[in-house]
């Protein structure tokens, strides 16, 4: 097992090499001279240059990659341009509160998508399958800003007004209050991979109560529970896990629109604000960490399959 | 033909102006060789007691309200910057709405564009305009009891004077030297005859801080001022906290709030929620975004009719637009009552560079040029284009209100004039435009703070106007500008300047934008009748604002 995660290790340098590449090319393709627009609608063309200088835009493409990797492997992500803090700072500040918002979506998911995937197959093309993958369907239809916006008009402005419409609450401010500013952006980012989980939960679940292994099983006569618990949930696990690593991904960019509905100030309305004000360190360093962040996942995902499949760490 | 408007909130926007108009027509402008007036000292001695009352302005005390002293105020806004450095800030707008509340300053205007004096109790410039006298108030001191004298106010000068900043610093470029004369008594030598510095003295450049924090401190992320609330925390582009800290401020009812904060909230419609989920007590919206909040039980909305208009900038320097005719064509293709309509509701059209209720405001200008797209095919033809033109890019900027380029195209060519827009970065379009190729732009412009000010502004930057100024211009600007004569004489230069330039046609107004500020019902003193910098740049001082108690 260990040499299996050596090996997804080492196949993340090329990955990262390929990302510090396109996080680099952003100040390329972004439209505009930065230092123009960092130096104002009034300035000479004496103080743009400076500022060329001062960001180093006045040197040879592939030197300054060097420096920004070298800049990197020190753990040095430059400095905002418009707050002129250290983005690792700024990161660190606001990348708790996505995580703990993703982190809770996330575990929403999973907690709610398993026991109705698994009543759902073991109900198969009864009532409850079908209500189970009907809302599953129409809930992978809605997109997540929809709802967020329907879930503010009904809980916050309406009705019971049981949740605040803006804001985040951090940990440390209570669990109570920190659930009730973090429940409806969790929802919306929870929705639509609560759907897939669910049914990729079911037809998993479906396929391996078909397998030979399991009609044994229940032969010998063990429990309806020893059977779904032991044998079929574990080999299940493997395709649900997939689409979980997918699911995590993708909050990652769902979270971006989240936030800015609900005005949370955290990592990904920090991407938005530096696109909005031309920041490109703040931009490369969201960027980076952003990709990091579902490379760690897909490694994470890959290192669960080979625990729960041996023959995934031979292939 | 001007439409017909009939929106509640239209006329309490005319109500606004109508108000504004006859407090100016009272009050009376200052003396530029006078001291400040009585009238003048106690406005703004007395100018932290509670606005003065006017039952008809809609969002003043009365004069026995008992407010809650306790409450905290939450302010939302769409951006709160990333420095709390006057010198620094590339968002002044939004710097002074916050700062103004930590730092006193040494001049303010008015709520109808009247100079007042602040920290400065009189004033007095020289026979040649090269020198300006300025005598402070000697009861003003910060929190450790330092005072407020002359060599502070030399130390900021001289601070911003000599700093490197986008915005600020330039405006005192005309300052050559600041002199402590006595005690309390600056003189400020100029390099020429400006009657701008006591106006750009009103704004974040007068901001006065502690000599100790220009010394050793980092302004950009500490306060240290002499203001009626202290900063209690800084978290750079998401929240701003100030507290009151003491009840013996000089400026003695302006603050009205145990605590404020203002909170940055990106999105317009998240700005909204939180206005009506009871998140925020104040925030400003654009006319196309009031319908969110404006009937919502429990809030009201104040519009501030303001000097922040949308226009369509010609340049004069590039084919067939060097052709006065054409310009004219362009105007006159121009439906500005449909626009306002249908895109800015509650907003008037703009026909020159001072709106309504401003000081210097030629009202002879309105209607200058009436839409008729077959006058402007005649012009056209006259001007050698029978056909029609081709302006080829219009520079349009990103954050111009959205719709705006898509009627003002489909306007134009029904007029025979085709553009093609080009959504450009809302900075960077200026040095785009500046490089003098595009001959249209649609983007913001400002009346200034005054009508001289305004005018350079508008008229001499590269940024917005490449072709420059024609000699005859710049004479007439000369001998408006001149701080030898009296307000009421240069704005009514002013007002012949604007002429000249409608007559010009180097640009084609649009719109001046209302915007409404939107509180709950039992927050005031927030009143375009009363409150200072209305007709210019709207809400922005908050000081006096406060929430009755229930």
């Amino acid at each position: 097992m260990l040499r299996f995660i050596g090996k997804r290790l080492l196949a993340l340098i090329p990955m990262l090499i390929l990302l510090t590449i396109v996080v680099f090319a952003l100040v390329e393709v972004t439209p505009g001279d930065p230092a123009r627009i960092i130096a104002g609608p009034d300035a000479t063309e004496e103080a743009v240059e400076d500022i060329r200088h001062e960001l180093d835009l006045d040197q040879p493409l592939h030197e300054r990659y060097v420096s920004y990797v070298g800049d990197l492997v020190r753990f040095d992500l430059g400095t905002s341009l418009t707050s002129d803090e250290p983005v690792s700072e700024l990161i660190a500040r606001r990348l708790p509160r996505t995580a703990t918002l993703s982190a809770f979506a996330l575990l929403v998911s999973v907690v709610l998508s398993v026991p109705l995937g698994v009543l759902a197959a073991l109900r198969r093309n009864r009532l409850a399958d079908r209500l189970v993958t009907g809302a599953s369907v129409a809930l992978m239809a809605i997109p997540g800003f929809v709802l967020a916006a329907v879930l503010v008009a009904f809980f916050s402005l309406g009705g019971p007004r049981w949740f605040p419409p803006t804001g985040y609450a951090e940990l440390g401010d209570g669990l109570g209050e920190w659930l009730r500013h973090a429940t409806l952006p969790a929802i919306a980012i929870a929705t639509i991979p609560l759907a897939e989980l669910t049914r990729q939960a079911r037809g998993s679940l479906v396929d391996v109560l078909e397998e030979d292994y399991i009609r044994t099983a229940r032969a010998k006569g063990l429990s309806q529970r020893l059977v779904i618990g032991k044998h079929a949930m574990k080999n299940a696990a493997v395709p649900y896990l997939t689409i979980l690593g997918l699911n995590a991904g993708r909050i990652v960019g769902t979270i971006v629109i989240v936030e800015q509905i609900f005005n949370i100030r955290g990592f990904g309305l920090l991407g938005v604000e530096a696109v909005l004000s031309r920041d490109i360190p703040t931009l490369q360093g969201t960027v980076l960490v952003g990709g990091l962040i579902v490379m760690v996942m897909n490694l994470a995902v890959d290192v669960s399959h080979g625990y729960l499949n041996p023959n995934a760490r031979t292939s | 033909m001007r439409g017909k408007r009939s929106s509640s909130f239209f006329r309490s926007a005319c109500l606004a102006v109508g108000l504004a108009v006859a407090a100016a027509a009272c009050g009376g402008g200052d003396d530029d060789t006078s001291e400040a007036d009585e009238a003048d000292t106690t406005a703004v001695g007395a100018g932290g007691s509670a606005p003065s009352v006017d039952p008809a302005s809609g969002n003043t005390a009365p004069p026995d309200a008992e407010y809650d002293l306790g409450a905290t105020f939450t302010v939302g806004m769409t951006t709160l910057g990333n420095t709390l450095d006057p010198v620094e800030t590339p968002t002044e707008l939004v710097l002074f709405r916050i700062m103004s509340m930590v730092y006193d300053r040494l001049f303010t205007i008015g709520p109808t564009g009247e100079l007042k004096g602040m920290l400065v109790k009189d004033w007095e410039s020289s026979a040649d305009g090269l020198r300006l006298t300025l005598t402070l108030r000697d009861d003003v001191s910060f929190r450790d009891g330092t005072p407020l004298d002359a060599s502070v106010v030399k130390a900021n000068l001289d601070r911003t004077r000599q700093a490197e900043g986008p915005v600020v610093p330039p405006r005192l470029e005309p300052i050559k030297a600041v002199n402590v004369v006595d005690k309390f008594v600056v003189e400020v030598v100029l390099s020429d005859s400006t009657p701008a510095i006591p106006y750009a003295l009103a704004e974040t450049a007068g901001f006065m801080m502690h000599p100790e924090l220009i010394k050793s401190g980092d302004p950009s992320k500490e306060a240290n001022g002499s203001g009626p609330y202290v900063l209690k925390e800084f978290t750079p582009g998401e929240r701003v906290v100030v507290t009151r800290d003491a009840d013996n401020y000089w400026q003695r009812d302006a603050a009205k709030f145990a605590r404020m904060q203002f909170e940055e909230i990106l999105d317009a419609n998240a700005l909204a929620n939180a206005m009506k989920g009871g998140q925020i007590d104040l925030a400003q919206f654009f006319p196309k975004e009031l319908p969110q909040v404006e009937n919502e039980p429990g809030l009201k909305v104040v519009p501030f009719p303001i000097g922040i208009s949308v226009d369509v900038v010609l340049n004069p320097d590039v084919a067939p637009l060097d052709d006065i005719r054409v310009r004219q064509a362009i105007n006159h293709a121009i439906d500005r009552d449909a626009i306002t309509e249908a895109l800015y509701p509650g907003s008037e059209p703009k026909w020159s560079d001072r709106r309504s209720g401003q000081p210097a405001y030629n009202e002879a200008l309105e209607e200058a040029y009436p839409y008729d797209p077959e006058r402007a095919k005649e012009l056209l033809a006259e001007a050698g284009h029978p056909d029609g033109i081709d302006l080829g890019e219009m520079l349009v900027s990103a954050s111009a209100p959205a719709g705006t380029d898509a009627v003002v195209q489909e306007q134009l060519a029904q007029a025979g004039i085709s553009v093609e827009t080009v959504t450009t970065d809302s900075i960077e379009i200026f040095s785009i435009w500046a490089e003098g190729k595009h001959s249209v732009e649609l983007t913001f412009a400002s009346s200034g703070i005054e009508a001289g000010v305004g005018l350079q502004q508008r008229w001499e930057r590269p940024v917005l106007n490449p072709a420059g100024v024609t000699p005859e211009y710049r004479k007439m600007y000369e001998a408006a500008a001149d701080s030898s004569l009296s307000e009421e004489e240069r704005n009514a230069r002013y007002e012949d300047l604007q002429a000249y330039v409608v007559e010009q046609a180097w640009s084609a107004p649009i719109v001046w934008t209302t915007y409404g500020w939107t509180m709950p019902e039992n927050v005031v003193g927030l009143d375009p009748a009363v409150s200072d910098y209305s007709n210019t740049i709207g809400a922005w001082d908050f000081r006096g604002v406060g929430k009755l108690a229930e």
